[in-house]
């Protein structure tokens, strides 16, 4: 679901497959004190993820407003997941090339 | 037009649950798969926002019924989802700023958003015993 490395200082968390409600609320406590316990930047690689709800996007603001957006990158989204942060108004987290 | 219908009580079925049911009827009627993640984001915020508030007041037993209605003829889809909790008008949920930053924009509001975003119509409908949400999803 969520995997966690780290590489020159910045924290990597690695998604994989459906991030519904049920995962996220899974995943919610250890992601947040990672997010909480680092000081390097933040990186969300969703290349293998394949759906998120809106408790996604919650993780998401949770984590720019512990880190803030200069620090925090999300990469490797799909175009159906990248619809739903665009449309919610997140897209500017997002740094594919 | 077909139509399905169950009955759920949240003390023994998931959100999950509702939505592999609900996910299951659509595509049992060709309901297109590349648009499934869209449909269970829209069906995913509504059913959870049942599961988890609609009866969360009713202290000590905060579970309750969930009844699914759907009619389809293969092109249209109407899904209702009827709860016995307290009166909530979801409709009424002031969509979240979307030009805030990503750091300064609040954590509330944004399932309620992104039902409205993911389904072609939607209605709200309570009588005094029960809360009804419509949703209308063309496939």
């Amino acid at each position: 679901m969520v995997k966690f490395s780290e590489k020159d200082g910045t924290l990597i968390c690695t998604f994989e497959g459906l991030l519904n409600t049920v995962a996220c609320n899974e995943m919610d406590a250890d992601l947040k004190e990672h997010v909480e316990n680092t000081t390097g930047d933040v990186i969300f690689d969703l290349a293998d993820t394949d759906y998120i709800a809106s408790s996604f996007l919650r993780l998401c603001i949770f984590t720019a407003k512990a880190v803030g957006t200069e620090r925090f990158n999300i990469i490797n989204t799909k175009k159906e997941i990248y619809d739903i942060f665009e449309m919610s108004g997140l897209d500017d987290l997002i740094k594919d090339e | 037009m077909k139509e399905y219908s169950r009955l759920f009580d949240t003390a023994e079925s998931s959100a999950e649950d509702i939505i592999t049911y609900i996910i299951g009827v659509f595509s049992e009627n060709s309901f297109p798969a590349e648009k499934t993640n869209q449909l269970r984001l829209g069906i995913e915020e509504a059913v959870v926002n049942v599961c988890n508030y609609a009866y969360i007041h009713n202290f000590p037993v905060t579970t309750g019924p969930v009844e699914i209605n759907i009619k389809t003829d293969g092109k249209v889809f109407y899904t209702e989802i009827r709860d016995e909790g307290i009166p909530y008008n979801p409709l009424k949920t002031p969509n979240p700023d979307l030009w805030a930053p990503a750091e300064e924009k609040e954590i509330g509001g944004l399932g309620i958003y992104l039902i409205k975003q993911m389904t072609d119509d939607i209605s709200y409908e309570n009588d005094g015993k029960s809360n009804y949400l419509r949703l209308t999803i063309m496939a």
